[in-house]
């Protein structure tokens, strides 16, 4: 499928899911979906990093996971001072809801922030380690590039 | 995550071939290349001399960056046959999104489009941003980071960033202030003083900013390197703002402790 397809396909499936849960309920369940889904490890979080991934005040988030705790699709653990929320992958629901929520991150996992820096950056440690400057970039091999092409004045800098 | 991803990541990122890149560029329109290759463009256009920063090949990184939309990724994805892979459509992060390309049999190749450039107005980078058309392929347009953003850029990436407080980051400032530097000295070789006063002014308002005194105070950074002051044929800028651009530095870190902080830098 193309690309821009597929793009338009996962924003139908976050609008639907949206739709069905309300968009705050949706946002925290994706959320904790796409902490399974990442290759950081987590496995659950504290309300505060759900509220901040998820986009919503603490308050909101709170209220959003007392009702999937009810329901049974989120387990607290953690201590009473800071519990952590993780989805219960026992739930009737799980996995039904885990194809759902993927299908709108995308066939690939969904990048959590964090998960995705971190490669970032160890990317490019590989890179600083290496020596060779044509494999670091392209305008430092070829230099030509740079120092032949057209530059056009900008009137519109301003500082 | 998938299989597939599994094990691009177990093989690993690898360099962009030149084909490649200037396949990105001739679809980038008003996307601006940031970051590590926007430097190496810079270094390359200026001829910027990487001699004087110790070891200067370890601190460009391969990672392609642009400032842009959700509009970027998709024309990047299908120029370069990728994959536009999206972070979650209501997740706080400066990813707009990610392009992957196969580049072999177990290699691919990563494109990053973002919306916001620590520090820095994206809206002012946008303004900003230098318009380039290549020679050879003819007719590909796109733009760059103008310097004296990206040498702003480079600074709030130390104060606010804690993996960039490192010898990366320091380097990377050193040589956008290099960049910087000849950035100026070429508008003055094309009689274009005004601009480079312009920039001059800035840089003088950048330096004694606290980003920058921070950064003189921890790495023995010197941001006022960037203006070529003597080369200035305007008096008034030579003898009036010139030295009082020194001395509102100077006021907030002595000549003494920025030769200090220079000889005891950690990095």
């Amino acid at each position: 499928m193309e690309a821009a397809a597929q793009t338009q396909m996962r924003a139908q499936t976050a609008q639907t899911l949206q739709a069905l849960f309300g968009r705050g309920r949706a946002q925290v369940l994706a959320v904790l979906f796409a902490l399974r889904a990442n290759a950081s490890g987590e496995a659950d979080l504290h309300l505060r990093e759900i509220a901040r991934r998820a986009a919503l005040s603490p308050t909101a988030a709170q209220y959003e996971l007392r009702h999937l705790v009810e329901a049974g699709l989120v387990q607290i653990g953690g201590t009473a001072e800071r519990p952590r929320y993780a989805l219960d992958p026992m739930h009737a629901l799980f996995r039904g809801l885990r194809q759902l929520f993927r299908a709108a991150a995308g066939s690939a996992a969904p990048i959590a922030d964090d998960a995705l820096w971190a490669k970032k950056r160890a990317r490019q440690h590989a890179d600083h380690a290496s020596p060779d400057l044509g494999r670091k970039s392209v305008f430092l091999k070829h230099r030509e590039l740079a120092q032949s092409a057209r530059m056009k004045p900008n009137e519109r800098i301003k500082y | 995550m998938n299989a597939s991803s599994t094990e691009d990541d177990a093989a690993g990122e690898v360099p962009v071939a030149p084909a490649t890149v200037l396949k990105a560029l001739g679809v980038a329109r008003d996307a601006v290349l940031l970051g590590s290759q926007a430097l190496a463009w810079w270094v390359a256009r200026l001829d910027v001399p990487m001699h004087t920063i110790p070891a200067p090949r370890a601190y460009i990184s391969g990672d392609i960056d642009f400032l842009g939309a959700l509009g970027d990724v998709e024309r990047f994805a299908q120029a370069l046959r990728g994959e536009a892979i999206l972070p979650p459509r209501r997740a706080i992060t400066a990813l707009v999104g990610q392009v992957r390309a196969r580049a072999g049999a177990r290699s691919y190749f990563g494109l990053d489009v973002i919306h916001r450039v620590v520090g820095v107005d994206a809206d002012r980078v946008r303004r900003n941003a230098i318009e380039f058309t290549l020679k050879q392929p003819a007719g590909v347009s796109f733009k760059v980071i103008e310097p004296v953003d990206l040498l702003l850029s480079r600074l709030e990436n130390l104060r606010q960033l804690e993996e960039k407080r490192n010898a990366v980051g320091v380097r990377q400032a050193e040589l956008a202030i290099l960049v910087c530097q000849a950035y100026i000295q070429d508008m003055l070789a094309r009689d274009d003083e005004k601009q480079a006063r312009n920039a001059a002014t800035a840089i003088g308002r950048m330096a004694a900013h606290s980003t920058a005194i921070q950064a003189a105070r921890a790495y023995g950074l010197e941001v006022l390197a960037a203006v070529p002051a003597e080369r200035f044929g305007h008096d008034k800028f030579r003898q009036e703002q010139w030295p009082r651009m020194v001395a509102a530095v100077d006021k907030k870190i002595s000549p003494e402790e920025r030769a200090a902080a220079r000889r005891e830098r950690p990095f």
